[in-house]
Formats: C-alpha cells, sequence, structure tokens
C-alpha cells in the first residue's frame, strides 16, 4: 500500500489488520502541524515498526502506536513482516532470566556502589533457582561482580556462596 | 530505580546530533507485579535549560513483586551538538521520572451477534475491573450490510476511572467467534484515563461476511494499568565505548 498526505488513517489500519494482523492507534499531538519532507510511504515488508510510526506520524502529525494481535506494542526493530509474528509470552524461566540480566548490568556498571541491592538481587535470584544450570550462571556473574566491583567485599561475597550453597543443598544439587 | 548506563556519542558528521542512550534496573519493592512502565526524560545543558526528551512507554515489561529487573530508558535519542557549549555530550544532565503500573483484568462476557439490521445485543451489567474502574455493560447494534457485502456493526463500550488514580492504559479486547467457537477477528481498544473521567470505545470489525458470523459471539475482556509506585533519577553521561 503506498500512503500519501491523503490517504484516510481508517484506510491504514484497514490495511495493517488486514495484511499484517496488526492493531494501529492513533493520537493528535495536539501541536501545529509542521511541513512533512515526506510525500509518501510504501508499507511493505521490510519496512520496521520504528520506520512506520516516525513516518506516518510526520505526515498526519500524529502519535503512532502499532500493537500486536494480543494488544502488546511491538518492538521499534521488528519488520512488518516479524511483527506479523509477533507474540508476547514470557518464557517459563523468565523471573530468573530478569535478575541475571539485572545483575549483568549492575556488574557492567563501573559506577555501581548499592551493594545493598547487588545483594538483595542476588537473594531474589536464588529463590527463582532449580537447576544445576541456573546456580552456574549465578556463580559466574558472583566471580564477576566480585572481581569488577571494589565495594563488594570478601565478606559480601562469602554470604552469596553460603546462601547458594544452602540453596544447592536443600534442593540436592 | 538506579541508572546503570548513561552513555553519549560523537556528533554525526552530516547533522552534528549527539546520540545518547540509557538503561537502568528496577527493583519493585511493591507487592504487585510491574507489567507496564511509563518513562519520561528531560535532556538539560549546562545552563539547566531544556534542549531534548522524550516520553515513552513499555508494556512488554514484567518485573515480579519483590524482584528486580532491567528497564530500558533512552534510545533513539539525540541532541545537536551546540546545544552545549562544549559541543559534547559531557555537558548534559538528564532528568528520568517513571512510573510502575500494575494491571488488572476481567473477563467481561459474552454478547451474540445480532441476527438482522436492526437487532441489538447488550452485555446488561456493569463490571468492576480491579475495584478502580467499571466497565458499563455493552452494546452491539447490527447495521444494514455494506455495499461490498460486508455485515456491519455499531459497537460501543464506555470505562469510567472510579479511583483518584491516573490510568494510565484502559483497554478493551473483543474477539469474534464463529458458531464452532473458531476465532475469526480480533479488536483492540485504549485510552488513557485520567481520575473520575470517562472514555467511550467504539471498536470496529472490517470484511465480515454474514454467513462467516452466523450464530457467532464476542468475547469481551478488559484491563487497567494502575500506578504502583514513581521514581526518580538523575543521571550525567559518560563518552560511549562505540
Amino acid at each position: 500500500m503506498l500512503v500519501k498526505a491523503d490517504t484516510l488513517l481508517e484506510q491504514i489500519k484497514k490495511h495493517l489488520k488486514e495484511n499484517y494482523s496488526l492493531g494501529c492507534n492513533f493520537t493528535n499531538k495536539n501541536t501545529s502541524q509542521k511541513p512533512s519532507n515526506i510525500d509518501s510511504l510504501e508499507l511493505n515488508d521490510n519496512l520496521t515498526v520504528r520506520e512506520l510510526e516516525h513516518s506516518l506520524g510526520a505526515m498526519f502529525n500524529v502519535e503512532v502506536k502499532l500493537f500486536n494481535s494480543e494488544g502488546y506494542s511491538i518492538p521499534p526493530e521488528y519488520t512488518l513482516l516479524q511483527a506479523k509474528d509477533d507474540i508476547f509470552e514470557l518464557e517459563d524461566d523468565h523471573n530468573f532470566n530478569t535478575k541475571i540480566q539485572a545483575l549483568n548490568t549492575i556488574s557492567s556498571s563501573s559506577s555501581y556502589s548499592d551493594i545493598d541491592w547487588v545483594k538483595r538481587v542476588f537473594m531474589q535470584i536464588l529463590r527463582d533457582a532449580q537447576s544445576s544450570d541456573h546456580f552456574q550462571q549465578i556463580e559466574e556473574i558472583l566471580d564477576v561482580v566480585f572481581q569488577d566491583n571494589e565495594k563488594f567485599m570478601q565478606a559480601d561475597f562469602d554470604e552469596i556462596a553460603e546462601a547458594i550453597n544452602d540453596k544447592k543443598l536443600a534442593l540436592k544439587i | 530505580m538506579k541508572i546503570t548506563k548513561f552513555t553519549y556519542g560523537k556528533p554525526d558528521s552530516d547533522w552534528g546530533n549527539i546520540d545518547f542512550e540509557m538503561e537502568g534496573v528496577l527493583e519493585n519493592k511493591s507487592d504487585h507485579d510491574v507489567e507496564f512502565v511509563k518513562t519520561s526524560v528531560i535532556m538539560l545543558n549546562e545552563n539547566d535549560v531544556a534542549v531534548g526528551g522524550t516520553e515513552d512507554e513499555d508494556d512488554r515489561v514484567f518485573i515480579a513483586s519483590k524482584d528486580s529487573g532491567d528497564v530500558s530508558l533512552l534510545s533513539w535519542q539525540s541532541v545537536h551538538k551546540d546545544k552545549f557549549k562544549s559541543g559534547t555530550g559531557a555537558d548534559c544532565k538528564a532528568l528520568v521520572h517513571m512510573t510502575t503500573y500494575r494491571r488488572e483484568f476481567v473477563k467481561v462476557g459474552t454478547l451474540e451477534i445480532p441476527e438482522k439490521e436492526g437487532d441489538l445485543s447488550e452485555i446488561k451489567k456493569n463490571i468492576s475491573i480491579g475495584g478502580v474502574a467499571e466497565l458499563m455493560g455493552m452494546s452491539v447494534l447490527r447495521m444494514k450490510d455494506s455495499d461490498d457485502g460486508d455485515a456491519e456493526f455499531e459497537i460501543v463500550s464506555s470505562v469510567r476511572n472510579t479511583s483518584d488514580d491516573f490510568i494510565a492504559r484502559a483497554q478493551t479486547t473483543l474477539k469474534l467467534m464463529d458458531q464452532r467457537d473458531a476465532q475469526l477477528e480480533d479488536t483492540y481498544d485504549y485510552r488513557e484515563l485520567p481520575a473520575k473521567s470517562s472514555v467511550t470505545f467504539q471498536p470496529s470489525f472490517w470484511g465480515l461476511k454474514p454467513g462467516k458470523i452466523k450464530n457467532g459471539s464476542i468475547v469481551v475482556t478488559a484491563s487497567v494499568f494502575v500506578p504502583i509506585d514513581t521514581f526518580t533519577a538523575e543521571a550525567t553521561p559518560k563518552p560511549s565505548s562505540d
């Protein structure tokens, strides 16, 4: 579909729904329209969500938000073809992985100083740890945090390591 | 909320824009799971004057109660170098505001599809959504078929915010099922809903052939996102390693 300045927003909505199973929300920007240097936009499989939202926003002076067939927003880097099959589901290990990611982020931050929080996150992760793979990941990150963060002391390391061992024993891992 | 990364790049050679990136970690100390966040960032120069900013929302986040998780705070944000005295991002300061939301979800009910023009199908009860909002039933009026022979409906539902909280998103979801209970179509509508206000949705379906929807039904669900906590932070960037 080729979108031009005189294309109705309803037509765009209909096209995205019929061809990509995508919902589309348009909200007025409440600002005077700036002249747009975008005359037209081809809605094709390779167009990214970011490009679409940005270009249509500039052409029609609206905020554009695409959402998938479950009503969730779509990562902006997805193409329309990828967005068509997008499903947002939490993986089984979501809570564990979220905290591992958080600890990775924290440990890579040299300015990070809230050691109490780091320790709390380790304790939170241990609640979700169920497999030897989980414990291996936790132990690896513990080593990284201990090496990289001078405010994370030997006593902090020992406290977490002991908690890990206790949980492993409890689970017979 | 802690900002764990805030970096700036070199001005690009074409336009002189400096790209900024920011990430953070959120500790959800509340008794509710976080399922939605709204973030706003104000970029200031060395005189504490606004030179950029952005607002964003994320409905694909899930941080369980008492857990911590990453949050994306700034991406795709650039500021022209001439807005800073030094011509680099080193003079920038960012003010970050974030609100976390929990989701209240309710199965509203099922409507029969009106069979012929002028028939009205209704959900007659008012449904509480998490004790903070109320869906005031729903009506579906069968209209005259379109010139293309498609079935046409006028569907209306209203949600009112009965609380003193700002509801970041009030959403209704309609799934159109055929007589064998297979899903034919779906449609979603959402809007912000300030305290003590209401919103009326008029969702629509396209391209429905009358034969296909005979004896079909519409399954309705609704959800609202209610605030849990607010966070603020301030940060100054470091040069990007890229």
